[in-house]
This record gives structure tokens, C-alpha cells and sequence, in this order.
């Protein structure tokens, strides 16, 4: 579809959206695919409450996502002032000229204002001391319980949940299946809740267009998603490329297949007994080599803007488990210095040109709910904007193929297990059938 | 499985023999007299038990069955019978001794002192689950005789209570025999057959490995579950139930005769099954390793929720002025928590829970604390620089650690100092130093100075420096119970959404449209 069409489709759903703002609708859910300008839409939607409705409050779900928030809101509409509300630990930051730390209730303005705190801060806070807002905005709201949201109710009358539902839900460290069943779940993301009460007065709005995917990653992705969306970019627009011929080995073989499409599956063979259970050393040195090869060959970007070098700060690494990133971490040696390496939990909201990625189930050869539920991969496979090589052990797709799923779920609920199997074998075979696999 | 738990279970193999997994037991040991052992039995294809032996453990337990448990009233008539035993246990307001100031059961204090260590054993996990079915099925008793129909609402009330208690993290209240033994050894055996307490017993009994699996080996040939083998019910009982229901269909007095032969063929299946939950439980007794030293909170906490979750919800069913309406929504359903609050607030308190659990317990028990070291929510390194924090009276340390050590912590992480668990901080960097070390910086809180001491001195003290420390993660522990109290506040202007309050006034909307939304926040931006 031409960028036209694209552009035309973008601002049709960011009208609509500052229409219901506009008229103070009480529900809004806004689902927004990885790189859809979700905060783009939010910044615009929130200056427009601050200009129409008065108090407005902002909750993010962690520190920094509220940070950014108001470093972006500082720079595209200076004239409003941010009151940006820490806990009184937290050491203030420079955020714009126009952004206030604040660290008490009592410095929140009585008039219009726009406030910025995370979900726990306004949680733990005292609310009724403090006037009610008109409208309250929630970001990444698929990464919130509907338990944490039921607390924001005394800081707002209106409400409108921004979040991309193909992410993360909320971590639950405890046995949940006592309230599978309930009205309103406590453990199920917030806007999921919402969307299956029809009696709620729910305005629901769908971004169109990933500005940061590319257009084969948008296909591979969809699979994790209940709602169309397209790509920027045109086919083959963004790509890689190397002023010299590679090794002969598989990681350059991996990142020579990115100059043709923008994701590589980089497999490594499964030991007889089994891959190692959370840390595999020879995943984490192959995931630091893929990185190292990216900048000893001094690749260039390709994208619709132009042609780049590729800088090592232009690329990440992600890892489920917190000890196979520092695994990655020492194994990049001083490129880590300017390659982030963390969690897909830790990546949300965030992009490189090229991420490199060890893949969720790599490890897992007798996957659980867990395992198979596919937020983490979906981020995994949505930060990128040019390439994306998924480092693994080979066994994953013939294990999602003998793994039987119980569906021991709950009468009337989803089948968490068997979905999250079908989502991960289809990426995974979208992958071999496009022959985009290289043995390392 | 974990690595942690693959090396125990291979070195248990090695050794021939169950080898303990903790430094200290996570749950208290109280005298016999605060425990309860109840096992059950029940007919293949029912969900409602066919016999029960409750009883404490040093003393002989009492039968009760039901001669045939698919008749509704002689099964309602069965569960009375027994009713007792469980609702005194629980402590039940009208099942407890009398108080000394002589106060009704409506207006007594919750008697703490008496109910904080109770403690409920059963076999394994079918034997737990039957009590939820137990729920299910009395908690709403419709039909029956008043007085039953109380009894049995009362009993299952307690039983899902204890049910739901059950399923709490951490708590210390309802003890599967089978899980209990499992969280305290590492067996030598597949996991599958770990779920079947004789084998268990039988490997913790004495001889060498091979003597232990083939006791083993014996003793999981006789079922401990719920459902008897079903050859034994077939030729124990089978004819004879049979023979029961056409007598009593003839009002036959010989029915009397059978339904005592029924008995006692279901109480030597009960009794097997309760003795091995006391052997279990003597196991435990006999363990020398001592109790948790941190377990007092965890023991307080299962005190409130007896408080709160079951004691205050029966005394108030107890008050006469209450209509039977307002009886009925007393006490939890037993399938879910219908009202969104009341959901909330339980997964709060479940968390609450959890966190509690983990961030006392661990520091009460080696094996975890290495554990957790091991698996890196923690560090052990060396002090080698102390500088001013980022406020007054604060530290920041360098320590210098292994690289080969895995680590989840990163910046920001709270991080706590093993052995002085309130001299804590975050985490400021994670490091690779040019010779391959990790270096990580903390920032660590001021200290009062009536704790510093000669072998702890002030954080900003450069004799911590070459001082080998271990930091360990700090859960923050107390946000979701405040949470749980918060999570009831329906008042707010959001609370028509949230709380399913009325919905305020529609607010007008502008008839003349304002204009081009999107000119407007063009218009807006800087």
C-alpha cells in the first residue's frame, strides 16, 4: 500500500482518537502494534485533554517509561507544564525545561495540570487527598492487572488504556486458577478485562501502520495479534549489507541472509541430553559473536531515509533469562559498553536497527503455560527496525511438535497453552518454510 | 526442573537415600495436640468421600463412613457426623471451649493464642482437593432438616476455607503429607512417583539403597489416594453394597448388618492411610534440623487470615439479627471470588503472602540463601572501595565479584546485606572490569549509629574495604497488602468503571464541534 494510503490510515485513527478525547468518552482503548507511534498519539491526546479538559494524570508502568514520557512531552508541547510525581528516593532528572519533579501529593496542582507517575506510585498514594483528575491515561496497559488498575479508580472518572496486547502481560508469581473464573479476573491484563464486559461504554481504536517494522517482519508477527496492521516500509526496503564477502561460517552466513529479509534464524545443535537449562554458554557466546561480526564488517543500513553505518549502540540483545544477558554481556567483552543487553520485559517500548535475540524456548525441551505464552517472544521479535537474528538450539520446532497440550483451563476460558504452542510453531516454521534458517 | 534439583536428586541416588534440601524446615513443628491428620476415602467415579479418619496423631483416629455415599441424605447425615471434628479443629465459634469470662461465641475475641498453630495433615493432594469438593457441595446446601442443614453449611464453609488457606503461598496451616516430605528431601525416584506417600516413607526408612527401592517398590503397590485400588472395592465392597441398598429397599433390618461390614472394610483402607500421614509426620518430628528461625511471621500471618477469612465471617453467621439473606453472602463461593473486590483484594493477600515467604524465609536457611546466590539473585564479592552515596550518610561501595557467577540483578535492583538485612540499597552499575571481573556498585542507605558495630561498622567506613560481603535481592515486602486494604475504596470518580458504581452524569458535549482535532494539537506543539 502506498505511504499515502498509509499516512491517511494513521491520522483517520489518531482523529478518532482525539475526537473521544475531545468529547470526554469515558473508555478508550487504544491497541497499538509494536512501533505504531502509540506515545506519538498519546503525547497529542494528552496536550489535547491538558488544552480542552484541564487535569490530566499519565500512569506508566515503570520509572523510566514515565521519564520518557515526559522528556517527549517537554519536547513536542513546551507549553505545558509536566509534573513529573517520583517517590521521594528516586533521584530527580533532567527532563525539559518544563518538566517539574515533584516528590508529594500537596505539590500537585489544584487547576489543570498534567501529572506522570507510575502505576505504583499512584497506587501507594493517598488519592483522596488529592482533587480528582478528568482523565487518566494508562501506558502499556496490557502490561497491568486488572487488580493494579482497580486502584486508579480513585484518581480519574475517565479512563484511556494505550498498550500493545501481542506483549507481555503482567508477571503472577501465584497459583491464579481461584479466580480463572471470576467477573472481573484480578490477575488478566486490565485491558482484556475491560474488552470482555460488554456492558462497559468501551470505545475501542486499532493503530494501522508499524512504522518501525519491516514489512516481512510484519507478517511474521500478525500471528501473535487479533487485529490487521501493515508496515511502513515497502518490501525488501530496509536491508544490510557488508563492503566485503564473509567467512564461511554460520554467523556470517546469518548476517549475510539479512541483506534479503529482515530476520534469520541462527540454530546451534541440541546436545543428545538435552540443552542446558537456563544457561547455555555456547547460545550466549554465539549471540556475542553475531554482534561482534556486525561490527568487525562494518555493515550499513539500508532504509527508506537512506544508507548508514551500522554503530554498535544501533544494536541489542535479549535474553528471557537475566542470567543468560550477563552471560552475553561478558561474552561481548567491551562492546557491551554501548550494546544494550536485558530482558524482553526490559526492552518493551524500546527499539535498535539490528537485535539480536535468544530465543524464549531455546533452553526448553518440556515447555510449561509459561513457556509457551508468547509476550516475551513477540517483543523479542518487535524491536528491530531493519534486522533481526534469532540465535537457538535446534530442537525448538520438532518439541513444539510432540508437545500435547492439556487444556486443563478453566470451563468457558482460552486455551493459553495450545494458543501460545500454534503461535510459537508458526513463527517458527514461518521461518524454515521461508528458508530463512542458518545453522551456526 | 531446576539444575539445583537435578544434582539433588542424582546425589540422593549416589548416597542411596533421601537427602535433605533445606538447612531449616519452612514450616513449624507444634505439639500433637495443635494437629489434626484426615484422610478419606471415596467410591470410583463419586467426588464426595465414602468414609474419613480424623484424628491427632498421638492418639487412635475416628471412622466415619457412609454405607452408601450416592445417597443424598445418608451422605448429609455422614458429613454431620463427622462435622465436629473439623469445625472444632478449625475452631469454629460454637466448637471451641467455652471462655473464661464466660462471653457468648458472637461476642468472643478471636482466640488467637489457641488458633495461631493449628495445623491440618493430610495424605496428599487428592485428600486436600476433597475438601474443595467437600465445599462445593455443603456450602450451599439447600434442602435438609435446619439444624443439619447448619451443621453441614458450617462444615463445608470450614472446608473450603481451609481449601482456599491451602492454596495461600507459604502458609504454614494445611500440610499435604506428600508435598511436606517432598519440599524437605530430594528423592532418588522419577517425579511421577514421588506423589505416593508410602514410597516416599518407604525411602526414608533404613537399609541400603537397594533395600529402600524395593520397600519402596512395595509400598506404592497399595493406593494412598482418595479412590481405593479398584480391585479391593470391587471385592470388598462391591457385593456388599449391593446387597445393602436391596435391603434397605425391603426395609430389611439386615441392612444394619452390611453398612457395618461396609464400615469395616473402608476403615482398614482409612486407617492405612492416616497412619502413613502420622509417619510422615513423625519424619518431620524427627528431623534434626531446626525450624525456620524466621517462620514467626510467616505464623502470624496464617493467624490473620484465620482471623479474617474464616473466624469473623462465622461469627457473624452466628448473630441472630443477621436474615437469612444476609447469611447467605457470609464466607467465599466456593468456585471463585464473584465480586471484583473481593477477588482483588484475595490476589493481594496471595501475594502478599508469597513475598512474605520468600524474602523471610530465605534468610533463615543457608541452603536457600546459597541457592539464591546461586541462581543470581545475589552476589558475594569484595569491598574494594567506599565513597559518599548519592544523599548524606549514604555509601557507595565497588565490589569486586566473579564474572563466572551468574547474575539477574542489575541497576536499580534493591539489594540487602546477608547477615544485616536492614543495611541495604541498589544497585548503581554492573561492570566488566579490562581483567574480566564484574564489578558492581551500591549505593547503600545511612545507618542509625545505635547500630553500628565493632564487626559492622558505618557503611561509609573504609574498614568495609577487603571485606568479602553478600548481598542478596530485596523484595519490598507490605505494598500489596496495603493494596488489598485499598482495593475496597469504591469512592472514587473512577469507581463507576472500577467498582461497578453508578455512573456519574454524561457530560455535555460541545453541540458546535470544536473543530479539526488534529489542527488543534498542530496548533498546540512547540
Amino acid at each position: 500500500m502506498p505511504q499515502t494510503q498509509l499516512q491517511a490510515k494513521r491520522d483517520a485513527v489518531l482523529r478518532f482518537v482525539l475526537t473521544h478525547v475531545e468529547h470526554r468518552s469515558p473508555l478508550l482503548v487504544l491497541k497499538a502494534p509494536p512501533g505504531s507511534g502509540k506515545t506519538y498519539v498519546t503525547l497529542r491526546a494528552v496536550a489535547l485533554a491538558r488544552h480542552h479538559v484541564g487535569r490530566v494524570a499519565v500512569a506508566t508502568q515503570t520509572n523510566a517509561q514515565a521519564e520518557d514520557f515526559c522528556r517527549r512531552m517537554a519536547a513536542d508541547f513546551p507549553k505545558f507544564t509536566v509534573h513529573r510525581w517520583a517517590s521521594s528516593g528516586r533521584a530527580p532528572r533532567p527532563l525539559g525545561a518544563s518538566v517539574q519533579w515533584i516528590t508529594r501529593g500537596d505539590e500537585i496542582p489544584s487547576g489543570p495540570c498534567v501529572v506522570v507517575a507510575t502505576t505504583a506510585k499512584w497506587s501507594a498514594s493517598d488519592l483522596d487527598a488529592i482533587d480528582p483528575f478528568d482523565v487518566m491515561f494508562v501506558d502499556e496497559a496490557w502490561q497491568m492487572s486488572w487488580a493494579d488498575f482497580m486502584l486508579l479508580g480513585a484518581a480519574a472518572s475517565r479512563f484511556v488504556l494505550v498498550g500493545d496486547p501481542g506483549q507481555i502481560p503482567p508477571v503472577v508469581p501465584i497459583d491464579v486458577s481461584r479466580w480463572q473464573t471470576s467477573r472481573r479476573p484480578p490477575h488478566v491484563p486490565a485491558p482484556e478485562v475491560i474488552l470482555r464486559d460488554a456492558t462497559l461504554p468501551t470505545v475501542q481504536a486499532m493503530l494501522p501502520v508499524s512504522t518501525r517494522l519491516p514489512h516481512d517482519t510484519c507478517a511474521m508477527v500478525q500471528a501473535f495479534y487479533d487485529f490487521p496492521f501493515q508496515s511502513w516500509a515497502a518490501p525488501g526496503e530496509r536491508r544490510l549489507s557488508f563492503p566485503t564477502a564473509g567467512e564461511a561460517t554460520g554467523v556470517d552466513r546469518a548476517l549475510d541472509a539479512l541483506g534479503g529479509a529482515s530476520t534469520v534464524l541462527l540454530t546451534l545443535p541440541t546436545p543428545p541430553s538435552g540443552p542446558p537449562l537456563e544457561e547455555d554458554l555456547d547460545v550466549a557466546r554465539a549471540a556475542a559473536a553475531v554482534v561482534r561480526r556486525l561490527v568487525e564488517r562494518g555493515a550499513t543500513v539500508h532504509t527508506e531515509s537512506g544508507e548508514a553505518p551500522l554503530l554498535p549502540s544501533d544494536i541489542g540483545v535479549s535474553a528471557t533469562h537475566r542470567v543468560m544477558n550477563t552471560r552475553v554481556t561478558d561474552a561481548l567483552g567491551p562492546l557491551a559498553k554501548d550494546v544494550r543487553v536485558d530482558t524482553p520485559e526490559r526492552w518493551q517500548g524500546l527499539e535498535r536497527k539490528v537485535m539480536v535475540v535468544v530465543h524464549p524456548l531455546s533452553g526448553v525441551t518440556q515447555p510449561s503455560v509459561f513457556d509457551l505464552g508468547t509476550g516475551r517472544l513477540c517483543v523479542m521479535a518487535s524491536r528491530h527496525s531493519v534486522g533481526l537474528v534469532i540465535v537457538s538450539r535446534d530442537h525448538v520446532g520438532e518439541t513444539l511438535e510432540a508437545f500435547l497440550p492439556r487444556a486443563d483451563q478453566c470451563l468457558g476460558q482460552r486455551d493459553e497453552a495450545g494458543r501460545g504452542r500454534a503461535q510459537n510453531l508458526a513463527v517458527w516454521k514461518h521461518l524454515h518454510d521461508a528458508k530463512r534458517v542458518v545453522p551456526l | 526442573m531446576s539444575a539445583n534439583d537435578l544434582l539433588d536428586r542424582l546425589r540422593a541416588w549416589d548416597e542411596g537415600r533421601p537427602v535433605p534440601t533445606t538447612a531449616a524446615l519452612p514450616f513449624p513443628r507444634v505439639p500433637d495436640a495443635q494437629r489434626l491428620v484426615v484422610a478419606f476415602v471415596r467410591m470410583a467415579g463419586e467426588s464426595s468421600p465414602w468414609g474419613v479418619a480424623a484424628g491427632a496423631p498421638d492418639a487412635k483416629p475416628r471412622f466415619y463412613t457412609v454405607p452408601e455415599p450416592r445417597n443424598a441424605d445418608l451422605h448429609a447425615a455422614f458429613v454431620e457426623s463427622f462435622s465436629a471434628e473439623i469445625l472444632a479443629h478449625v475452631g469454629h465459634p460454637e466448637h471451641l471451649p467455652p471462655p473464661a469470662q464466660g462471653e457468648s461465641a458472637t461476642e468472643r475475641p478471636f482466640p488467637r493464642e489457641l488458633l495461631a498453630s493449628r495445623q491440618l495433615w493430610m495424605p496428599g493432594s487428592t485428600h486436600v482437593e476433597m475438601l474443595h469438593l467437600l465445599d462445593f457441595r455443603y456450602t450451599l446446601a439447600m434442602t435438609g432438616e435446619e439444624q443439619r442443614l447448619k451443621r453441614v453449611r458450617a462444615l463445608g464453609r470450614a472446608c473450603g476455607w481451609l481449601f482456599r488457606e491451602s492454596t495461600r503461598p507459604g502458609q504454614v496451616r494445611v500440610h499435604d503429607a506428600t508435598a511436606r516430605l517432598r519440599q524437605l528431601y530430594a528423592f532418588p525416584a522419577e517425579t511421577v512417583r514421588q506423589q505416593h506417600l508410602g514410597y516416599l516413607l518407604a525411602w526414608l526408612g533404613s537399609g541400603d539403597r537397594d533395600a529402600r527401592l524395593a520397600a519402596a517398590a512395595r509400598a506404592e503397590k497399595l493406593s494412598v489416594g482418595v479412590t481405593m485400588h479398584p480391585e479391593y472395592e470391587r471385592s470388598a465392597l462391591l457385593a456388599r453394597l449391593e446387597d445393602f441398598n436391596a435391603r434397605r429397599r425391603a426395609n430389611d433390618l439386615g441392612a444394619f448388618a452390611k453398612a457395618t461390614e461396609i464400615h469395616d472394610a473402608l476403615v482398614s483402607e482409612l486407617d492405612r492411610r492416616w497412619k502413613l500421614t502420622v509417619e510422615a509426620i513423625r519424619a518431620v518430628d524427627a528431623d534434626p534440623r531446626p525450624d525456620n528461625p524466621l517462620l514467626p511471621q510467616v505464623v502470624a500471618l496464617g493467624a490473620n487470615e484465620c482471623q479474617f477469612q474464616y473466624w469473623a465471617h462465622e461469627q457473624r453467621a452466628l448473630r441472630a439479627d443477621l436474615s437469612p439473606e444476609e447469611k447467605k453472602r457470609l464466607g467465599s463461593h466456593p468456585e471463585t471470588d464473584f465480586s471484583p473486590p473481593r477477588a482483588a483484594s484475595r490476589y493481594f493477600a496471595h501475594l502478599h503472602a508469597f513475598e512474605t515467604a520468600n524474602a523471610e524465609l530465605v534468610h533463615g536457611d543457608e541452603v536457600l540463601l546459597e541457592r539464591a546466590l546461586d541462581a543470581g539473585n545475589g552476589f558475594s564479592g569484595t569491598v574494594t572501595a567506599v565513597a559518599p552515596g548519592s544523599k548524606k550518610g549514604r555509601a557507595q561501595w565497588t565490589l569486586e565479584t566473579s564474572s563466572d557467577d551468574a547474575l539477574r540483578l542489575r541497576e536499580e535492583s534493591k539489594v540487602c546485606l546477608i547477615g544485616a538485612r536492614k543495611r541495604g540499597g541498589s544497585i548503581v552499575s554492573v561492570n566488566t572490569t579490562p581483567e574480566g571481573k564484574r564489578e558492581i556498585v551500591v549505593d547503600l542507605r545511612g545507618v542509625a549509629k545505635k547500630e553500628v558495630t565493632a564487626a559492622l561498622p558505618d557503611p561509609t567506613s573504609a574498614a568495609w574495604v577487603g571485606r568479602r560481603v553478600r548481598f542478596l535481592d530485596d523484595a519490598v515486602v507490605g505494598l500489596s497488602l496495603s493494596k488489598g486494604m485499598k482495593v475496597w475504596n469504591a469512592e472514587g470518580p473512577g469507581s463507576w468503571l472500577t467498582h461497578a458504581a453508578p455512573r456519574p452524569e454524561a457530560t455535555e458535549i460541545p453541540k458546535e464541534p470544536v473543530g479539526d482535532p488534529l489542527s488543534v494539537v498542530k496548533a498546540l506543539e512547540g
